[in-house]
């Protein structure tokens, strides 16, 4: 019980300040409110638990979540949780990162492809 | 996904949706490596996915050494290109090496006699002297060394596991041996990382959706290897996931429209069919076969409709014609005869010869055949 307590003190005050925090998770029933109403850019990671790929990219997609917090709303949809989701949004495969404007998907990325890219796609969001 | 997608977008991996104009490097290149032990049957499969191109044209590719024919994966003969010869046999060559342990041993060959060996062909084909097997088996003669059969397939196989030698050019209808650093020089070893790493990401773009066993099966890595590479590759790669099974893929855009009916005439071995461990997703309009039957019917040639083997056929080569018999185990409308036709017509072009086809229907039976007792 010791145990258990310490570690949600731990998570508590980790929790405010990680950037994987910063990742809004997101499905059905919030899409509309925090995607395609959202007063800012809206970088879209669509992952799955069991995906190798995406697990590599979690890490740039936080940081990217903490570097461009308040300008670039970064949201994260669990394909298992909400295939059909997926399946409107045309994702065939795991990682894809779709950039959304004005409720309208502007961007598409298939596969991780690195650090690089993924800073490219947040900084083409933010510039138009 | 579903399992229409995983076929539709292996036959755009496989560069099959649709021939294009690219060169034959280009081709062999994206795939890696093309099984060729028929030799005539992988020239088609590099021809089928270039638009215009003929069987001269793969000849001549092969000729000058553009293209390379060795023992690169699985204890076959395979196309690859001079460039990714040495850093393809560093990671698959020592599985084929420890798998033929016990023919070595029935053949009484031991490391001294392929070093020995090696040092024959190289002193025998230096200098661009391209030698046939028997010529090979000539120069071992000299040097005492027995070398007949098995045996003289063992140590030339050997020899091309090890880099040391490669195809020459034909001499006629023979084949010959080269050395591998005069054939193609360019070619360059790679660190393993970074092989393992290159070779997961050609076979998930040139074979995706697949399965890490598949990709296994294919490289004839270890399923552990294949894994790493995967992992390693994982920054370039897409996963999906069908019935509890993640398969990997390069998820490139735009998205190629498949033709229905989309009939192909796929020689044996072609790399759409027999890449691939677990092959079902092929065999889906054939549910009547069973067994042994099934996993053999890609060894042979195929009809493939919409992705999936629904036939076979056999060509007969004559001096101005190619005769195929093509049977079909499923019924074709009118609309997929035709698209049949275009793709036998095109078989004849690329080959340069006039076109006899014959089409015959055959009922396959559900039952699975019986074993033979035997009374000896």
């Amino acid at each position: 019980m010791a145990a258990e307590f310490g570690r949600q003190k731990v998570l508590g005050s980790s929790m405010s300040t990680t950037p994987a925090a910063l990742v809004v998770p997101v499905n059905e029933l919030n899409f509309e409110t925090e995607v395609l109403n959202a007063s800012t850019p809206v970088l879209i990671d669509v992952s799955a638990s069991w995906c190798g790929p995406c697990k590599a990219a979690r890490p740039v997609v936080a940081e990217l979540a903490q570097a461009h917090s308040g300008a670039l709303k970064v949201v994260e949809i669990d394909g298992d949780e909400s295939p059909e989701l997926v399946a409107r949004l045309g994702v065939r495969g795991f990682p894809t990162f779709l950039g959304v404007l004005g409720g309208q998907v502007v961007e598409r990325r298939a596969g991780f492809g690195g650090k690089r890219p993924l800073q490219e796609l947040a900084s083409t969001l933010l510039r138009t | 996904m579903k399992p229409d997608d995983i076929v539709g977008a292996r036959l755009r991996a496989t560069l099959l949706a649709k021939a294009q104009v690219r060169s034959v490097e280009e081709t062999l290149s994206w795939l890696t490596a093309v099984q060729a032990q028929d030799f005539a049957g992988a020239k088609w499969a590099l021809g089928q996915r270039i638009a215009g191109t003929t069987d001269v044209a793969i000849d001549d590719a092969f000729q000058s050494g553009a293209v390379l024919r060795t023992h690169a994966m699985r204890a076959t003969w395979h196309f690859v290109l001079p460039e990714d010869l040495r850093w393809v046999l560093s990671l698959t060559a020592a599985r084929v090496i420890a798998a033929s342990a016990t023919y070595y041993r029935q053949t009484e060959l031991d490391e001294k006699l392929f070093r020995k060996s090696r040092n024959v062909f190289e002193r025998a084909l230096a200098g661009k002297r391209y030698l046939t097997r028997d010529e090979l088996a000539g120069a071992l003669a000299q040097a005492k060394i027995r070398a007949s059969g098995l045996r003289l397939g063992l140590l030339t196989m050997r020899a091309e596991l090890d880099a040391v030698i490669c195809s020459g050019p034909r001499r006629g209808k023979q084949f010959t041996y080269a050395l591998v650093e005069e054939r193609a020089p360019k070619a360059k070893p790679l660190e393993r990382e970074e092989a393992l790493a290159k070779l997961a990401r050609r076979y998930c773009q040139s074979h995706g959706p697949a399965l890490p066993q598949d990709f296994a099966w294919w490289s004839g890595l270890s399923v552990a290897d294949a894994k790493k590479g995967l992992e390693l590759a994982v920054p370039e790669l897409s996963c999906a996931s069908m019935n509890g099974k993640v398969y990997w893929f390069v998820d490139a855009r735009p998205k190629l429209r498949l033709p229905k009916p989309h009939v192909l005439l796929l020689p044996n071995y072609d790399e759409y069919t027999v890449a691939y461990k677990d092959r079902s997703l092929l065999l889906g309009a054939l549910p009547s076969l069973v067994g042994l039957a099934r996993q053999q019917v890609v060894f042979n040639h195929v009809v493939v409709r919409d992705g999936q083997v629904v036939g076979g056929f056999q060509r007969h080569v004559r001096k101005q014609r190619v005769e195929l018999e093509v049977t079909l185990l499923s019924s074709f409308d009118a609309e997929a005869e035709r698209a049949l036709e275009l793709a036998a017509a095109r078989y004849a072009a690329f080959l340069g010869l006039s076109l006899d086809l014959r089409v015959k229907r055959q009922e396959l039976s559900a039952r699975r055949p019986r074993r033979r007792r035997d009374r000896s």
